[in-house]
């Protein structure tokens, strides 16, 4: 198996000892099998290119949603989702990886292509202490490594894109090429939100995302059983909408990640530690409201579109 | 094991690996990019890198490479943040290469993003509010190290990637 892997992804490296096992688990083969397919759906999708498919997508989600701009909680946020991100296989992206929270009751997270990553105050309120609130995060991060966005946009418009891309030769706005890769560009926008919002990326990517997740919790030292735990206080509600909607039971992934964390052998930390940090989560996240809050300025030209779905205000 | 299973991802994900050689050049892809005293993503950088730049390619170490950036000056760049397309000595993959695209600011870009805007109530202006936050890898090491999840000391700290 090592061989054929080996094989397929053309890997320029000497095999670590101890890999054998961890190619041969059903989780991380089925993380590669992802990769793999990224690699075909994407080859000609630049850095450049996902984080501007990924700003679209994100102007969607803040045109939909108020966000949170407390400025304590945000650089909290931003401090413990990048530290995060520094364990992922892609610690950098382009833009870079930014954490904002949305004041919606909503229970969900969003996670546009290239970092820009969303989490409502519904899911951060599920989270009891840093370790778990790193969790949700951590799983958001695994989208954006695993490009589950622009991965799930149909071959059609890839193959469009890919047409008008690989034609262009020029940057003249009004030229024929330009209007087609605009063309492109707002359909392929139109699929990761369409997927992000309402239809998800499905079971597979997101045990993928479960999966890879739980490896990078272990790798920065926060317990990587933070996730399932936090996918057990959801099993307890219920709903029909954002997480409901897009991602399977959530009891079903929590009984994956065990089994992941179980064959993977991965460790917990300390009592103490966790405790240690349940208390800066609780002062700088929590009881942050204390903070000075800076409100969203208004919409710079024309109404603003607030309080319809994101996805229903495609253009 | 963990870590291992996390290079594997890296390296096959992003194999810029597998055309980035010791010896050679290379180009930072990244946009305001730090170049790290250590191959880790929480040290206070020695200096910041824009995309762009092309650098010579000193040493590796698993997902993370020693460059030498236009002044001579050293310091570790992670695999994501390169790639093996050099704009000034052309690519094996022709203009087409994907790379190269991005280098030359073809493709999806700001341009695209304003005409696809163009009519729009869309908050763009936010999406840039949230790129103006910033978060320092010194402020990220204290962070962790506060946390208890790295050492304090600077010669702990290597856990290369």
């Amino acid at each position: 198996m090592i061989i054929l892997l080996c094989s397929l992804l053309a890997w320029p490296v000497s095999i670590p000892s101890g890999i054998t096992d961890i190619i041969e688990s059903d989780e991380v083969a089925s993380a590669v099998s992802v990769v793999q397919a990224f690699q075909d759906a994407n080859r000609v999708l630049t850095e450049t290119e996902e984080y501007y498919l990924g700003r679209s997508v994100a102007a969607f989600m803040l045109t939909g949603h108020e966000a949170d701009w407390n400025p304590g909680r945000t650089a909290y946020l931003n401090l413990l989702g990048t530290a995060l991100a520094g364990y992922s296989p892609r610690p950098f992206t382009y833009g870079g990886y930014r954490f904002v929270m949305l004041n919606s009751p909503e229970v969900n997270a969003m996670a546009c292509p290239g970092g820009l990553i969303f989490i409502t105050r519904g899911l951060s309120d599920l989270a009891e202490n840093e370790d778990q609130l790193a969790a949700i995060l951590a799983h958001e991060i695994a989208h954006v490594v695993l490009a589950h966005g622009v991965g799930a946009v149909s071959s059609a418009k890839m193959t469009a894109a890919w047409t008008t891309l690989g034609t262009e030769t020029a940057r003249h706005l009004g030229s024929r090429e330009t209007r087609e890769m605009v063309e492109s560009y707002g359909d392929i926008v139109s699929e990761i939100t369409e997927t992000i919002i309402t239809t998800g990326y499905g079971r597979n990517a997101e045990r993928s995302a479960d999966s890879l997740a739980v490896h990078i919790l272990a790798d920065a030292g926060y317990s990587p059983m933070a996730l399932a735990l936090v996918l057990d206080r959801m099993a307890t509600g219920s709903g029909t909408q954002g997480f409901w909607k897009t991602h399977p039971s959530p009891a079903d992934r929590a009984a994956w990640i065990r089994s992941v964390i179980a064959t993977s052998g991965l460790s917990e930390p300390s009592a103490a530690d966790i405790a240690r940090r349940t208390e800066r989560f609780m002062q700088r996240f929590r009881n942050a409201e204390s903070h000075q809050e800076q409100p969203e300025p208004p919409q710079p030209r024309g109404e603003p579109s607030r309080g319809g779905s994101p996805g229903s205000g495609r253009g | 094991m963990k870590t291992a299973v996390l290079l594997l991802l890296s390296v096959v994900l992003f194999s810029t690996a597998d055309d980035i050689q010791v010896g050679g050049m290379a180009t930072v892809k990244i946009r305001d990019q730090h170049l790290f005293p250590r191959p880790v993503h929480y040290a206070q950088p020695i200096t910041e890198v824009a995309f762009g730049t092309e650098v010579n390619v000193v040493d590796s170490q698993g997902a993370w490479y020693k460059v030498q950036i236009p002044g001579g000056v050293q310091g570790w760049l992670h695999s994501t943040s390169l790639t093996g397309a050099v704009l000034s000595r052309g690519s094996a993959g022709g203009e087409q290469d994907p790379d190269m695209i991005m280098l030359a600011g073809r493709g999806f870009n700001a341009d695209v993003e304003a005409s696809y805007a163009q009519g729009k109530d869309l908050r763009f202006d936010l999406v840039d509010r949230m790129e103006e936050i910033r978060t320092s890898p010194e402020d990220v090491g204290a962070f962790l190290a506060e946390g208890g999840l790295i050492d304090d000391e600077p010669q702990a700290e290597g856990r290369p990637r």
